[in-house]
């Protein structure tokens, strides 16, 4: 269960502070979207609650514990990021990669034992990725790298998933695809998956719920079809081109 | 808690490190009487009970360039194999005990090979520096395998399993690099005893004629050495009595070093040769033991002070040849033709050049050459090392 | 392109090889040179019953060199794996960054501070000579580890290549002069380090080269897992749990330990760290550290035996150097890392 309880989260001078007066619960199980234009926060958000950004004010607290004052190694089996990095790693296989989400659960040599292999085969299989197993990370592309950190997180068993703009390499299917099993897995594993994207047409019709980031310092929260009958959505993304609207349920471009 | 780990970790190191070798006792020898040198500088020889002691203290000076470091100091004690060896306690303490005559030698420097001769115990070489000797028949030896090869001083420390392998009673070692020095310990402890050879900081040429004398001690030739060094001086004193009658004549022994570089003999027993010819040196300079014998200066410096020499020594067998006949007017030792070259007495495709081997203990041919030089009316014989020059378009 | 075979088997595999072949090539070069002693006698020797003359040349000559070269190949092997996971660059290594050029001049400096300091200080360094040039050589790499570490975040990779070897020419002009002074004053010079030499060191200097090494051995082994996290990229490190900035220093340290004692004996050793972390690679077919470590310290060792080998072949004179010998293998090696890398080619 993931609990912010008035959160504010930012940089010191000059950009000070990018979102405050964040109060919101999520139930385990919970697979939700968090939605904004460029700059509103999202990604600055996602950091702190991961952990690896201090907050400026309140806390987010998962399981009832304030994440910040969690140790790296026990902050690290709670908690998972996929990040929009494009990355590269030359010399290391795909089950490396998989392998290191396995990583804060190890000893010191980072010996996997048979339950390790094993979720990390699960976690394989999960995010779609069992193909490549055997191949060098670098030979793959972009979307499939994507996967491969995706099961990566999958296998580190995290109560918390926190996923950072993940699908800009996807195609259509792919981003579908993608989705979907993180919100099975979101539904089957009961951790809380929270995913930043700019998919907002996906994003409304698979999420459980919705984070709005404004782009004012403000957040809506709610379920997709609360936050389009409030115009919340429209307020957030229209312009003079383009327009949210509420009886299509999607954009339309301004003729 | 880490900091405790790590002066630890120190303190385990430092007991780890190897001692220092004990170093030889500098006190004065007591009760002994002096063997008294001509001219040596760099080694006194004191005589005891049957047995003799040998002081040799000198700096090691980079080549071309000063002293380096502090003098090294060695004592050595020459024990005749049929006596009991003294306790090297006392002024003794730290010395190195040879015993005497000593059979097989190691050298690691070409003139070492040239005073071997001289005592006629060529024979007694088991290691030398390579296969550079001016000597047909030692060579021939070291090309066959019968002599090993250490490596030149010049060039590099000893090589260590060479020199094992020949198992010699001493090391002749010319130390003219702070490498060899670092050397001199290690080959201590392999049990070879280590004669630092300090030729070639003797000031005075002679001196360098009294180590021969030095390796007469050791090998039981001291009759031989004696005479050697009767016959040098004796060649020495005609010849300066001959050349103080002639007219006083400028000279510059100036080699060129490519570039715009040249390297002028201002000190030293190199300088004191071109004096006992009765040639006054153009870039002479105060005799100084701590430094080398010749300097370093540009064309021009060379051209300002050197033009006008009598006679110039332009090059020996190794400089690269100067060919520019413009700046080559300027000097009168070229327009009157007293061009000469240090580079007689060499065999080019054996790599041996004798200037460096029995020139070196026989300053009298060298001064003949030199007198001849100067003296045209001393020229009754052929020039030997130094000769007029033969590479320099007229 | 698909690594063959299972990396824990490939490793497990290329390191027992290595094993043995190091341990062939030992012996060899102990019987070898200009001095030929049959492989016969080498055992006598180490046993102690052989020829005086033999035994002699294999243990107090052939023995320590040997030594020193596959202790000093593996330290700079591991050091070399530690740079380049540290750097997330193919081409570190704590001589191509700059870190060998810094050990001389803390040691230049150490000998010149105390020639100036008088002849008390002048004997209290010759009495604790071990240690001193070790610790000199320690605190020059210490200093320059720290600034090229600063310096990798705000340049890319070849930039810091240059700048690590142009800091390599720049020491090699401030010792000379240094050293000039050094002499002048009396100071004793610790000469023939300009140039990598493992022959310079005897038995009782062993302990002082082996006991450092080993701690930075140990280090590296302890870090291995979170250095494999740092493959990723440091955001992914941190999410696993990995305290970046403690592992910075940690690994530093490690490389510190390392490389100081072979620089302060040996001199500066080009080459191996940089090449060997690649042929451990495409042995364990992985670029996991933990693998890469012991896969390293022998191929090192190996490769430092070896061109210690060539370098004491009886030859007329001597006249190989030890870095001439590694830059002949090395310098293509590099050339073709950076011609032929995809990742290399890239980058600036």
């Amino acid at each position: 269960m993931l609990r912010l309880d008035q959160l504010a989260v930012g940089y010191g001078a000059p950009r000070g502070t990018v979102v405050s007066g964040l109060d919101v619960t999520l139930a385990p199980g919970s697979f939700v979207c968090v939605l904004g234009r460029n700059g509103a926060g999202k990604s600055t958000l996602m950091r702190t609650i991961a952990g690896l950004q201090g907050a400026l004010a309140g806390a987010a607290l998962l399981e009832d514990e304030p994440i910040a004052a969690m140790r790296p190694q026990a902050r690290a089996r709670r908690i998972a990021v996929v990040l929009t990095e494009r990355l590269s790693s030359p010399g290391l296989t795909v089950d490396d990669v998989v392998a290191m989400g396995r990583s804060p659960f190890t000893d010191w040599r980072g010996r996997l034992s048979a339950d390790d292999r094993a979720l990390a085969g699960a976690a394989l299989d999960t995010a779609g990725a069992a193909p490549f197993s055997g191949r060098l990370f670098d030979d793959l592309s972009d979307g499939e790298r994507q996967r491969v950190m995706i099961a990566r997180a999958i296998a580190q068993t995290p109560r918390l998933m926190v996923l950072d703009e993940i699908t800009a390499f996807l195609d259509l299917p792919g981003r579908v695809e993608t989705m979907a099993l993180l919100r099975n897995h979101a539904r089957s594993s009961g951790a809380v998956v929270l995913l930043s994207s700019h998919d907002l047409d996906l994003s409304l019709q698979l999420a459980d719920s919705v984070w709005l980031l404004d782009g004012r310092g403000g957040m809506k929260t709610g379920t997709a079809q609360d936050l389009i009958a409030a115009g919340d959505i429209g307020r957030a993304f229209d312009t003079a081109a383009v327009r949210f609207s509420a009886r299509l349920g999607r954009f339309e471009l301004v003729p | 808690m880490r900091a405790l780990a790590a002066a630890a970790a120190l303190g385990l190191l430092a007991a780890c490190g190897s001692p220092a070798r004990e170093a030889p006792s500098q006190a004065p020898v007591a009760d002994a009487a002096e063997v008294p040198m001509n001219a040596a500088e760099t080694f006194r020889v004191f005589e005891r009970d049957g047995y003799r002691i040998v002081d040799i203290r000198a700096a090691i000076i980079a080549w071309g360039g000063e002293a380096v470091g502090q003098e090294q100091f060695q004592r050595l004690v020459l024990v005749p194999r049929d006596i009991e060896p003294p306790e090297l306690a006392g002024d003794l303490a730290g010395a190195t005990m040879i015993r005497t005559p000593v059979m097989r030698i190691a050298s690691n420097t070409g003139f070492h090979e040239a005073i071997t001769k001289v005592l006629g115990i060529n024979d007694r070489l088991v290691a030398v520096g390579g296969v550079k000797s001016y000597d047909d028949a030692l060579r021939a030896r070291v090309l066959r395998g019968e002599v090993r090869q250490i490596g030149y001083g010049w060039h590099s420390p000893p090589q260590l399993d060479a020199l094992v392998a020949a198992r010699p009673d001493v090391l002749l070692m010319t130390i003219g690099d702070l490498a060899n020095a670092g050397a001199k310990p290690r080959i201590e402890a392999l049990g070879i005893p280590v004669v630092p050879i300090f030729l070639d900081n003797e000031p005075d040429y002679m001196g360098r004629v009294d180590y021969v004398r030095l390796v007469g001690m050791l090998t039981g030739r001291e009759a031989e050495a004696e005479a050697h060094v009767a016959l040098v001086t004796r060649n020495v004193e005609q010849l300066k009595a001959r050349a103080a009658q002639r007219p006083t004549r400028t000279v510059i022994s100036a080699w060129y070093a490519g570039g715009d570089r040249w390297k002028p003999t201002v000190r030293n027993a190199d300088a004191k040769l071109l004096r006992d010819a009765n040639g006054r040196n153009l870039f002479e300079l105060p005799d100084d033991r701590s430094k080398d014998a010749f300097t370093e200066i540009s064309t021009e410096e060379l051209i300002a002070r050197g033009a006008q020499a009598d006679c110039w020594i332009m090059r020996d067998s190794h400089s690269a040849p100067f060919t520019d006949i413009a700046t080559l007017r300027r000097f009168k030792a070229y327009r009157e033709g007293c061009l000469f070259a240090a580079d007689g007495m060499q065999k080019p495709q054996a790599d041996a050049f004798d200037y460096y081997e029995m020139a070196v203990i026989r300053p009298d041919w060298v001064l003949r050459d030199l007198a001849a030089m100067l003296h045209p009316d001393m020229r009754d014989e052929a020039f030997r090392y130094i000769r007029p020059d033969g590479q320099v378009p007229r | 392109m698909t690594p063959a075979g299972n990396p824990e088997l490939r490793s497990a595999i290329g390191t027992g090889a290595l094993a043995i072949v190091l341990a062939a090539t030992a012996l060899f070069a102990l019987g070898w040179g200009m001095i030929a002693i049959p492989a016969g006698e080498v055992f006598a020797a180490l046993v102690g019953e052989a020829d005086p003359m033999n035994a002699q040349i294999v243990t107090q000559l052939r023995l320590p060199r040997i030594a020193t070269a596959i202790v000093a190949g593996a330290a700079l092997g591991i050091g070399g794996v530690l740079m380049q996971a540290l750097f997330r660059n193919p081409i570190a290594d704590a001589w191509s960054l700059g870190l060998t050029a810094g050990g001389q001049l803390g040691v230049a400096l150490l000998v010149t501070a105390a020639a100036f300091s008088g002849p008390a200080a002048i004997a209290f360094l010759q009495s604790f000579e071990g240690v001193s040039i070790t610790f000199g050589a320690m605190l020059g790499i210490a200093v320059f580890a720290l600034a090229m570490a600063s310096l990798a975040r705000r340049v890319g990779t070849i930039t810091l290549l240059v700048v690590g070897l142009m800091l390599g020419f720049t020491v090699q002009g401030i010792v000379s002069v240094v050293i000039h002074f050094a002499n002048r004053v009396g100071g004793r010079v610790f000469s023939g380090w300009n140039d990598g030499n493992f022959a310079g060191v005897q038995a009782a200097d062993l302990p002082m080269l082996a006991i450092p090494v080993a701690a930075g051995l140990v280090l590296a082994a302890w870090n291995a897992k979170p250095l494999t996290a740092l493959l990723i990229g440091e955001t992914y490190a941190r999410s696993l749990g990995t305290d970046v900035a403690r592992l910075r220093r940690l690994t530093l340290a490690a490389v510190v330990l390392l490389v100081a004692p072979i620089t302060a004996y040996c001199g500066p050793v080009t080459f191996i760290g940089l090449i060997v972390p690649h042929f451990a690679r495409a042995i364990a077919g992985t670029a996991r550290i933990g693998p890469l470590l012991p896969l390293s310290a022998l191929s090192g060792a190996l490769l430092a035996l070896a061109a210690d080998i060539v370098v004491h072949a009886p030859w007329e004179q001597h006249f190989l150097h030890l870095n001439a010998v590694l830059a002949l293998v090395g310098a293509p090696i590099v050339i073709a890392l950076l011609v032929f890398s995809p990742t290399m080619r890239g980058q600036g």
